[in-house]
């Protein structure tokens, strides 16, 4: 043992406190102790959990549509992007097309990630009113 | 064992555990704000996510032979293994709370993605409270605090001049939301962050940044807070002093995104003000952890 640990030991025995290395637990740090181990016994078993759970689905994506938005002469399509899957994807790209008047109109923004089971929102924007437009993910990557 | 006794166990025990809370959060907050860290949790594997709880835990043991949280060091072994699986889980409720409180984490989201980014986040926290009571602890007994207290004519001398205390106060909470804004400020994780909270939830973050900082000075233990509560000068009441040193970080916030050009003078005030709140929680974590050190 040092010389300091020594002159430590000597001055918490002066100042009537026990050897925290040798004196028994007080209640509070049982109670303490043992709320941390639950709280660590439920991460490590969600974990283990989800490495044990088979059902490893890919991404898979569904596009649902908002209302449309007019400001001043283009139009604002709000798109919400789900991924099914349980696995993330990434740079989710979604594109959507438009006929009008002849000529095809495409509007696409990209999502950094998405991961499974949830959600990510965007807007596409038109010339036209994209009521008819045909909205879909386009490409993905694996991250 | 007497009341009295009883009672000054949990208040220790509580007072160990808020210093581990005030480590984590100054230790953890530049990771809290970089969004790759929060990346790497939305794929990271299950055995990956084990294997860094337990390179948390073993860094904890680690650390606890010679730091730790408690103000008394644990030396046997089954103390320090306790002690760590505790830091453990603080630095992973912490984590947790932070990123609920950024609005990273939703409940709507996947829980792998919700474990991957708390177990990832979790990671520089437990390190945080690895080292809580290094902090700065030399400055109390170097000062000569503790149980023995300051020498009495120092503090006087100190104490007596309220406006010279309230100045280096107020200098080494500007210094300390300087530091932690600089490296902050430039990055896009403030408007990410800010445009996915609503007004009410921001009121929710003040109140937590005011508590952080509350904890980091008054409640941890840490440092010089033994000669802090002493100190006489505008700073001195802990709620006026976790106001002020608030209202100041915030302003160092402020600056800092303004000299980065995050917010211009053209920008509409609400976003001055989103944004503000936004970088004003780890500003107020590093003006608290100034007034600690300086």
């Amino acid at each position: 043992m040092s010389v300091k640990e020594e002159k430590r030991k000597e001055q918490s025995k002066k100042r009537g406190e026990k050897d925290p290395g040798i004196a028994p637990r007080s209640r509070a740090e049982w109670v303490s102790l043992l709320v941390a181990l639950l709280l660590l016994a439920l991460v490590v078993g969600t974990v283990v959990a989800i490495w044990l759970d088979p059902s490893a689905v890919p991404a898979r994506f569904r596009v649902a549509r908002g209302a449309v938005r007019v400001e001043g002469e283009l139009f604002y399509l709000p798109v919400v992007v789900s991924n099914d899957g349980d696995a993330t994807g990434a740079q989710v790209t979604v594109t959507g097309k438009l006929e009008a008047d002849g000529e095809e109109e495409e509007a696409s923004t990209t999502f950094d990630f998405v991961p499974g089971h949830s959600q990510v929102e965007g807007s596409l924007i038109f010339g036209s009113d994209p009521v008819s437009a045909d909205v879909r993910v386009t490409s993905y990557q694996k991250p | 064992m007497s009341k009295s006794e009883a009672v000054s166990d949990w208040h220790r025990e509580l007072n160990d555990l808020m210093r581990a809370v005030a480590g984590a959060f100054l230790f953890g907050a530049p990771f809290l704000y970089t969004m790759e860290v929060w990346w790497k949790g939305n794929f990271t594997s299950p055995p990956r996510m084990l294997f860094a709880l337990a390179a948390a835990y073993v860094s904890l043991v680690a650390l606890n032979l010679n730091g730790g949280f408690r103000t008394r060091q644990p030396r046997a072994w089954n103390r320090i293994l306790g002690d760590s699986a505790e830091g453990l889980a603080v630095a992973l409720a912490s984590a947790a709370f932070s990123l609920v409180l950024i609005g990273i984490i939703r409940f709507n989201e996947g829980l792998e993605v919700i474990m991957g980014r708390i177990v990832m986040e979790a990671v520089p926290f437990s390190i945080g409270v690895g080292i809580a009571s290094n902090f700065l602890k030399k400055q109390d007994e170097e000062g000569g605090g503790g149980s023995d207290g300051l020498p009495e004519e120092r503090a006087q001398d100190w104490s007596s001049d309220a406006w010279r205390g309230t100045l280096a106060d107020a200098g080494s909470t500007v210094l300390g939301a300087t530091i932690i804004c600089s490296s902050i400020a430039p990055t896009d994780e403030i408007p990410m962050i800010a445009a996915g909270l609503s007004s009410p939830w921001l009121l929710v973050m003040i109140g937590a940044s005011l508590l952080l900082s509350y904890i980091i000075v008054f409640e941890a233990d840490l440092g010089s807070q033994s000669r802090r509560m002493t100190q006489t000068g505008i700073f001195q009441s802990p709620i006026s002093e976790t106001l002020a040193s608030y209202l100041l970080s915030l302003l160092v916030a402020f600056l800092t995104m303004w000299l980065f050009q995050l917010v211009r003078v053209d920008d509409p005030l609400s976003q001055w003000v989103n944004y503000t709140i936004v970088l004003g929680l780890p500003a107020t974590i590093g003006g608290a952890a100034g007034r600690v050190a300086l």
